[in-house]
């Protein structure tokens, strides 16, 4: 299976007033088309930066320092780090979108649930809007009883389709009867969304489509957003810990829909979480990451029964379950201002060895799809 | 048949227009205070649309000059003919307050929206980009918060020259005369605008941190998208607000200038100017110190409900447009 994203040496640093923060260090991953791979690491080990740096968005202070992140668009491969803005504007949203952590507050509060879908149509697919626009006026001038103005509004759409910027366009639209055809478009997008959000299995999407983000519940937002981000077939979904901060059941929910929908859609999910629970539920692979590194990626099954790195098996050990004595790590977790040189575990690693402390160790393959950035297994290979 | 059902159509189609604007007034009715004040703005909006028939002007005349019966100095009290007496040198009163009505709408809205215009602007680039244009700016309005406002204001009505030159080609000239009233309008305009800027300024950088613009950009919205559809529709509320408490605002400082002697011509219908021209009179004489009791009172009365008017309704403005707490 072809890699759909392959994530290269990435080195992301923030420059903050304290110093600088080595955010991420040299992060490699890699997601194969069509399945669900998971990020798992504590609070604050880069996870969410990854995902922000995927779609190239990186907050103020951070700049990425090196590396690849390549993605097949179609059947080109780019790198991302190297594309024009506006190559970039039309591939997010598009080909990779993201749901968030916290749906409310990344819902507009000055507009409708339909006027937010609607952006990213208008973003992205007016072009299929407007050909189906097209043949919707076709059928009505074949009907026979259509008035002068629908030929007038398909060649507007016509136009719209040749040159979406054109001056005629700008002057049409502000021309009352004229713009009439704004309505056609409205009608279509509000059947569009409101048939999408029947899709995200919300009660009564009629009624929805005309609320504000403050008026709907946890859930409801939470398939709002993700509405918004598979309305365009994404290629790839970046799912930024989506049921954080819900209710268990309404998280079941949730869960059940993004991969029903998986299938539907036919998405790869990013799938950023720190709930090991999660992960066995919805990854087909997880890889674990420790104070802006990936320390160990492989198969779901394969890191629950056969953990292999250290910071591994004692995230493993530290998920509380009725019966059994939980052991937390020892230690907590480095500053990433002034990172432990070599490998980031070695100071709260029980295995560690001299080597540890002095060298950053490499990525091995341990077993078949099984890698790991470990010393102790760096002997394998050789 | 086609027409009736183009009809039901229109009326579905117009039906949550409808509701919201029915949501709106019962928002307005929910308080007596703001009742009182729109009540008020709509009798003044009656008052300066009907200006003509209920002070008809002369012909051949500007309409915004008020009438003079004579040249005689003192005023005269309420009569059949002059139904709020004349002030001094016999400007009829009853004229120059309802006239005084469009010049106090034009003072406060032209003054307010280009106020806003310039303020929402400059505080766009200002928050939104950040960096030294930022710094460069935000002092610029330091600079101009420094001195009061009033006085500063005077000033600017003092460089403003009578007549500007744009274009000239040898024997072609293409001059602007600029009126007092106009000069009024521009010198409160370069005083205004600052406190918008600040205002919006920082709201927007509250909001620029809000994770639904995050949202907008990884929606793939382009930069100017974000700013003009994400950023300004949530910081705009309390620059509107305060625009509309300004209106009344201006309108006095406006009065202030024409009180000084700092304003449209004389004769000019400007409550302002009515107000100055009382200022002989408030004290009458020994005998009857409130024998002119019409020439400051009445005037007063408008500019002082005016006011009132817009302040009372500044409020209920918060509750109606901004959408998050409208449902509350």
């Amino acid at each position: 299976m072809r890699n759909l994203l392959e994530i290269e040496d990435l080195v992301l640093k923030f420059y903050t007033y304290e110093g600088i923060v080595e955010a991420l260090d040299e992060v490699n991953l890699n997601l194969r088309e069509g399945e669900t791979l998971g990020v798992v690491g504590e609070t604050g080990c880069g996870k969410s930066v990854t995902a922000l740096s995927t779609l190239v968005l990186v907050p103020a202070p951070g700049r990425i320092e090196g590396g690849h992140i390549f993605f097949e668009v179609g059947d080109k491969r780019v790198d991302l780090l190297r594309q024009d803005e506006s190559v970039l504007r039309k591939i997010r949203g598009k080909d990779i979108s993201m749901i968030f952590q916290e749906p409310r507050v990344y819902l507009n509060p000055v507009y409708t649930v339909l006027d937010q879908i609607s952006e990213v149509y208008i973003q992205h697919r007016m072009k299929e809007l407007c050909r189906r626009a097209i043949a919707e006026t076709d059928d009505e001038i074949k009907g026979g009883k259509a008035s002068f103005l629908v030929e007038f509004e398909k060649s507007i759409f016509k136009e719209m389709l040749k040159n979406p910027k054109s001056p005629v366009l700008k002057v049409v639209s502000k021309i009352p009867i004229l713009n009439r055809y704004k309505r056609r478009l409205e009608r279509m997008l509000r059947k569009e969304i409101v048939d999408i959000l029947g899709a995200m299995e919300i009660a009564d999407p009629e009624r929805v489509v005309d609320m504000y983000p403050h008026e709907l519940s946890g859930g409801m937002a939470q398939r709002v957003v993700i509405a918004m981000a598979l309305a365009c077939n994404p290629t790839l979904l970046i799912a930024d810990e989506p049921t954080t901060n819900l209710d268990v059941t309404v998280q079941l929910q949730i869960l059940n829909l993004i991969k029903i929908l998986k299938d539907k859609f036919g998405s790869s999910i990013l799938y950023i979480t720190h709930d090991m629970g999660v992960v066995a539920e919805v990854c087909q692979r997880v890889a674990v990451m420790y104070a802006g590194s990936i320390c160990e990626i492989a198969d779901v099954m394969e890191i629950f029964k056969n953990p292999l790195h250290p910071y591994t098996k004692g995230l493993l050990e530290s998920i509380p379950l009725p019966g059994k004595e939980f052991k937390s790590i020892e230690g907590t977790v480095p500053s990433l201002i002034n990172p432990p040189a070599g490998c980031r575990f070695h100071d709260r690693c029980p295995y560690a060895i001299e080597i540890c402390s002095k060298m950053k160790p490499k990525m091995v393959e341990a077993k078949k799809d099984h890698f790991l950035r470990c010393h102790l297994y760096a002997g394998v290979l050789k | 048949m086609d027409i009736s059902s183009r009809w039901q159509q229109f009326k579905v189609s117009i039906l949550p227009t409808l509701k919201e604007l029915r949501f709106t007034f019962s928002r307005i009715k929910q308080s007596p205070i703001s009742v009182m004040g729109l009540a008020i703005l709509i009798l003044y909006i009656l008052i300066a649309l009907l200006a003509p028939v209920l002070a008809p002007p002369l012909p051949n005349r500007d309409p915004y000059m008020i009438p003079q019966k004579s040249y005689i100095f003192m005023p005269s009290p309420p009569s059949k003919d002059h139904i709020f007496g004349t002030t001094e040198n016999q400007y009829d009163l009853w004229y120059g307050c309802i006239w005084g009505t469009r010049t106090a709408f034009r003072i406060g809205f032209m003054v307010v929206v280009s106020s806003l215009a310039i303020g929402l602007f400059i505080g766009c680039v200002a928050g939104y980009y950040g960096g030294i244009i930022d710094e460069l700016m935000m002092r610029f309005t330091d600079i101009i918060f420094a001195f009061p406002g009033l006085v500063l204001a005077m000033a600017f009505y003092m460089a403003i020259p009578d007549k500007v030159t744009i274009l000239q080609l040898g024997e072609f000239n293409w001059t602007i005369t600029v009126m007092a009233l106009d000069k009024v309008l521009i010198a409160l305009v370069l005083v205004g605008w600052p406190s918008y800027t600040r205002v919006i300024r920082g709201e927007i950088l509250r909001v620029r941190t809000e994770d639904y613009i995050e949202a907008a950009k990884a929606a793939g919205c382009s930069d100017f998208r974000v700013l003009v559809k994400h950023v300004i529709p949530n910081s705009i509320y309390p620059i509107v607000i305060m625009a509309s408490l300004d209106i009344g605002a201006i309108v006095l400082t406006a009065a202030a200038m024409s009180f000084l002697g700092i304003g449209a011509q004389k004769g000019y219908a400007d409550w302002g100017q009515l107000i100055s021209l009382s200022r002989n009179w408030i004290f009458g004489d020994i005998n009857n110190p409130l024998a002119f009791w019409h020439v400051f009172l009445i005037p007063g009365i408008f500019i002082f409900t005016f006011v009132l008017g817009w302040n009372l309704l500044g409020d209920a403005f918060r509750d109606i447009i901004d959408p998050t707490i409208r449902r509350r």
